[in-house]
C-alpha cells in the first residue's frame, strides 16, 4: 500500500494511506484530516497495560467458565516399561487405606495405587481373574470383583489365596452384571439386560431392583447418602431412588449428550456426566439445570478417548477411567 | 440553519429517482425475458412471481452470491412466501432433498405442466431416488405404491423417520378394516398390530405382501414363541440363536434392552424382514436409532468414511466385542483390510509401537477419525504440523 507523509498544521508528521483514509471523521472539514487513530507508539503504558489486563481477565473468566477450576493433577498408570494398562474399566476408592485399585480388564489383572498416584502392586489372581470390570473392597480386607466374561461376581480372599465364583440370579435367569458398587456393607449390580439396578442379600439373593423411570433403563449407578442414582442409556436423565423404599423421582439433564456413560454425585447433590461419545464431562445442578462441560476427545493431556467411568473420591479429586488411552485421571479443583 | 435549494440539488434528486424506479415497480420481463425463453415460462402451471412477471421477487438481475442470481438460497428463499410449509419443516424429520438442495428437486421454479409446479408424476418423481416398487421380482404391490406415494408419505417433512402421515399401526388400520383382519389374523387381539413387522408396505414377491424372510418358527404358529400375552423375552431368542447369547459375555455388549423389552427386537424383526438377518430397517438407521450423533458426525465433513460405500457392521460388531467401539479387529487390521497398501507400508503401527502419550499401541486410529474430519484423509489435525507435534517434541 503506497505511503504518503505531509507536515500537518497542528501537529508533526500525519501518515496517510488508505486504511486512514477510510476511518477519516467526517466532521473535520477545515481543511486538516483529523485521525482517528493514535499512533500505538503514543499510548501511555498504562493504558496498554489496563488493556492487558482485561483481555487477561477475561481470558480468565472463559476458563473459568469453561471447566470450574478442576486441574489435571496425575494418572494412574504403571510405570513406564511394564505393560500398560488395556481397556481399564473401574476404579474402586479406598479411602481407609488411602489407596486406588483399578480393573484393567484387557490385561485381566487389578493395580493399586496409593494416594499420590505411585504405582503399588498388579495382582492378577494367577489368571482367575477374567475381564475384571468392577471390584468393591469389604471392610475385612475380601474383594468383590465383576467378571465380564462370564458375567460372575469373584469372591477374592487375597490372605487365604481363594477365588470364589458366583452366578447372581434374578427370577430363575443369570444376571448379566456391568457395574457393581458397595453402600453400607451391601453390594448393588448393574443388570445390564434391562438396566436395572439390583441390591442383593448377604447370600447374593436379589432384595430389590431399581428400574429407572420411564427410559431405557440404565447405563451407570452412584449412591450417595440414602439415596440411589441412575444415569439413563437412552436419555439424558437421571432417576433418584430412595434406598428405604423405592421411590423414585426422574430428574432430566438440560443439556445434550452424545452417550452418556457415567455419573458421579457431588456432596451438594449436583451430577458429574461422562459423555463416552463427546469425551466430554458435563456438570449438572440437583435439579439437572446445565453448569458446565469440560474436556473433550483425544489422546494429550486432558483428552479423553472412550472414556469408560467418572468418580468422585472423599479427598475432592474427580477421576476418569479413560478406557481407550488405558489410564485413569485425576482431576482437582 | 437554511438550506439552499438549487438546480443541481433538484436534478440530482431527480436523476436519483429515476435509477431506483425501475427495480421497484417495473415489470422485468422486458429485460429478463429479451435473453431467456419465454416458453420455459409458459407451461400449464406456472409459480405465482412468473405469471406476474415478477422475476426479481427471486432474483437478483447484476450478481448474487448464490446460483442462479437467487437472493436468498434454497429452500429459505421459496419458504419466505411458502409459510405453510416453513412450519412443516419444523417437524423431526425432513426429506432429504430438502435439507441438501432446497425444493428444486421436485418442484419446477417457474412453470410445470403438473399442479404444484412438480417435475414429474409424484410417483415416478418418487422413483427417481427411491427405486424400490419394481424390482427384484416383485409382483404384488399395495395398490398406493403405484404412484400414490403421498397417501401414506408426507413429501416435505414428518416425525416418522420414514416421513409417514401417521406412525404405527393407525396408518394402515385407515384403510384396511379390524373386522376383516381379524378374520385372517386369529389370535392377534381385538386390533391387529406391528403390520409392517411382517407386510412390506410397497411390494413383494409373495401374496399378502409378506416380506421375503419369514422367521421360521412364525410359520409353525405364534405360541412357538409367544406364551398369552406377555412379551417374548431375549432368552427365547437365545434358546435357539446360542451363538448369540455368548456375545453377552464380551467387554461391550448390545445385548441390553429397556425394562420390559426384549434385547433382539431393538434391531431385529421378530417375524419376518427384507434381509436374512430381518433388520427391522436398513443397518445405518438401525444403528442411528441409539447412536444419533454418529451420522452427524460424518455428515458434511471434508472428508469422510460415508462416501466410500462402507456400513456400520464392516468394522464394528453388532453384537458384542471385547474391543473399544465394538471393533471387529484391533484398529490395523479392520483398516487394512480394505486400505491393503497402508496395512504393509505405513507409520509403524501396532503392538510393539506405544503412543508416547498414553502407552497404547499405535493404530491407525491414533492419527485418523475413521467417521470423518475436516482434514484430509479424515486425519484427526493439520497432518502440516498439529497431527505429528503431539508425539514428535521438536
Amino acid at each position: 500500500m503506497a505511503r504518503h507523509s505531509s507536515t500537518g498544521k497542528d501537529g508533526p508528521v500525519v501518515r496517510k494511506d488508505h486504511h486512514i483514509r477510510d476511518r477519516v471523521h467526517p466532521a473535520a472539514g477545515n481543511g486538516t484530516r483529523r485521525r482517528h487513530r493514535q499512533d500505538p507508539g503514543q499510548r501511555p503504558w498504562a493504558m496498554r497495560m489496563a488493556a492487558l489486563a482485561w483481555v487477561a481477565l477475561l481470558l480468565l473468566a472463559t476458563a473459568a467458565a469453561a471447566s470450574p477450576g478442576w486441574q489435571w493433577r496425575l494418572s494412574l498408570r504403571p510405570p513406564a516399561g511394564t505393560r500398560a494398562m488395556r481397556l481399564p474399566a473401574a476404579v474402586f476408592v479406598d479411602q481407609e487405606r488411602q489407596r486406588y485399585y483399578v480393573a484393567d480388564s484387557g490385561n485381566g489383572r487389578l493395580l493399586s495405587f496409593a494416594r499420590d498416584g505411585r504405582f503399588l502392586h498388579a495382582f492378577d489372581a494367577g489368571g482367575g481373574l477374567g475381564t475384571p470390570r468392577g471390584l468393591a473392597r469389604l471392610a475385612d480386607g475380601r474383594w468383590w470383583v465383576l467378571d465380564k466374561a462370564t458375567n460372575q461376581l469373584l469372591q477374592i480372599d487375597i490372605k487365604s489365596r481363594s477365588v470364589r465364583r458366583h452366578t447372581v440370579l434374578r427370577d430363575g435367569r443369570p444376571v448379566l452384571p456391568s457395574r457393581l458398587a458397595l453402600h453400607r456393607g451391601r453390594l448393588y449390580l448393574l443388570d445390564n439386560r434391562d438396566g436395572a439396578v439390583l441390591e442383593l442379600e448377604q447370600g447374593l439373593e436379589v432384595r430389590c431392583a431399581f428400574t429407572p423411570i420411564g427410559g431405557q433403563g440404565a447405563i451407570d449407578f452412584a449412591i450417595a447418602g440414602s439415596t440411589l442414582y441412575t444415569l439413563d442409556r437412552g436419555r439424558p436423565q437421571v432417576t433418584a431412588f430412595a434406598l428405604a423404599n423405592g421411590q423414585g423421582r426422574t430428574i432430566p439433564l438440560r443439556h445434550p449428550l452424545a452417550l452418556p456413560a457415567s455419573l458421579a454425585v457431588a456432596q451438594d447433590g449436583s451430577f458429574l456426566v461422562l459423555d463416552r461419545g463427546a469425551g466430554k464431562v458435563a456438570a449438572f445442578s440437583p435439579t439437572g439445570a446445565f453448569r458446565y462441560q469440560m474436556l473433550g476427545r483425544g489422546q494429550g493431556q486432558g483428552r479423553l478417548w472412550f472414556p469408560a467411568v467418572v468418580r468422585l473420591d472423599p479427598w475432592g479429586n474427580m477421576l476418569i477411567v479413560d478406557e481407550g488411552n488405558g489410564r485413569v485421571e485425576l482431576y482437582r479443583r | 440553519m437554511r438550506m439552499p435549494i438549487s438546480w443541481p440539488h433538484i436534478l440530482a434528486l431527480a436523476g436519483a429517482l429515476l435509477l431506483a424506479a425501475p427495480a421497484a415497480a417495473v415489470p422485468a420481463t422486458s429485460g429478463c425475458l429479451a435473453c431467456h425463453d419465454r416458453a420455459g415460462f409458459e407451461k400449464r402451471y406456472r409459480h405465482q412471481p412468473v405469471a406476474r412477471t415478477l422475476c426479481l421477487a427471486c432474483h437478483l438481475p447484476h450478481a448474487s452470491r448464490y446460483p442462479g442470481l437467487l437472493l436468498r438460497p434454497e429452500p429459505g428463499l421459496c419458504l419466505t412466501c411458502h409459510q405453510q410449509i416453513a412450519s412443516a419443516l419444523e417437524r423431526r424429520h425432513v426429506h432429504s432433498p430438502i435439507r441438501r438442495q432446497g425444493c428444486t428437486p421436485c418442484h419446477a421454479p417457474h412453470a410445470a405442466p403438473r399442479p404444484a409446479l412438480l417435475s414429474d408424476r409424484p410417483g415416478r418423481l418418487c422413483r427417481g431416488c427411491h427405486a424400490l416398487a419394481d424390482q427384484d421380482g416383485r409382483q404384488h404391490f399395495h395398490p398406493p405404491a403405484r404412484g400414490q406415494c403421498l397417501a401414506c408419505h408426507d413429501p416435505h417433512a414428518a416425525g416418522d423417520p420414514d416421513l409417514l402421515r401417521q406412525t404405527g399401526d393407525g396408518l394402515c388400520l385407515s384403510c384396511h378394516e379390524t373386522g376383516r383382519l381379524r378374520k385372517t389374523h386369529p389370535g392377534s387381539g381385538p386390533e391387529p398390530r406391528g403390520c409392517l413387522s411382517c407386510h412390506d408396505p410397497h411390494a413383494s414377491p409373495q401374496a399378502s405382501l409378506l416380506r421375503r424372510v419369514v422367521h421360521p418358527p412364525l410359520a409353525e404358529g405364534c405360541d412357538t414363541c409367544h406364551e398369552g400375552d406377555t412379551p417374548v423375552p431375549a432368552a427365547t431368542c437365545l434358546a435357539c440363536h446360542e451363538e448369540i447369547g455368548d456375545e453377552a459375555g464380551k467387554v461391550h455388549t448390545h445385548l441390553t434392552a429397556p425394562p420390559g423389552s426384549n434385547a433382539c427386537v431393538q434391531c431385529h424383526s421378530p417375524h419376518a424382514g427384507d434381509t436374512p438377518t430381518m433388520l427391522r430397517a436398513g443397518l445405518e438407521r438401525v444403528c442411528a436409532a441409539c447412536h444419533p450423533g454418529i451420522p452427524a458426525r460424518y455428515q458434511g465433513q471434508e472428508s469422510s468414511h460415508a462416501l466410500a460405500d462402507a456400513t456400520c457392521t464392516d468394522c464394528h460388531e453388532a453384537h458384542g466385542s471385547n474391543r473399544l467401539a465394538m471393533l471387529r479387529a484391533d484398529g490395523n487390521a479392520i483398516c487394512s483390510q480394505c486400505h491393503e497398501t497402508q496395512g504393509t507400508f505405513s507409520h509403524p503401527v501396532g503392538e510393539g509401537v506405544a503412543d508416547p502419550r498414553t502407552g497404547q499401541p499405535l493404530t491407525c486410529l491414533t492419527c485418523h477419525d475413521p467417521k470423518g474430519s475436516p482434514f484430509p484423509y479424515q486425519l484427526l489435525a493439520d497432518p502440516r504440523r498439529d497431527l505429528c507435534i503431539p508425539c514428535h517434541h521438536y
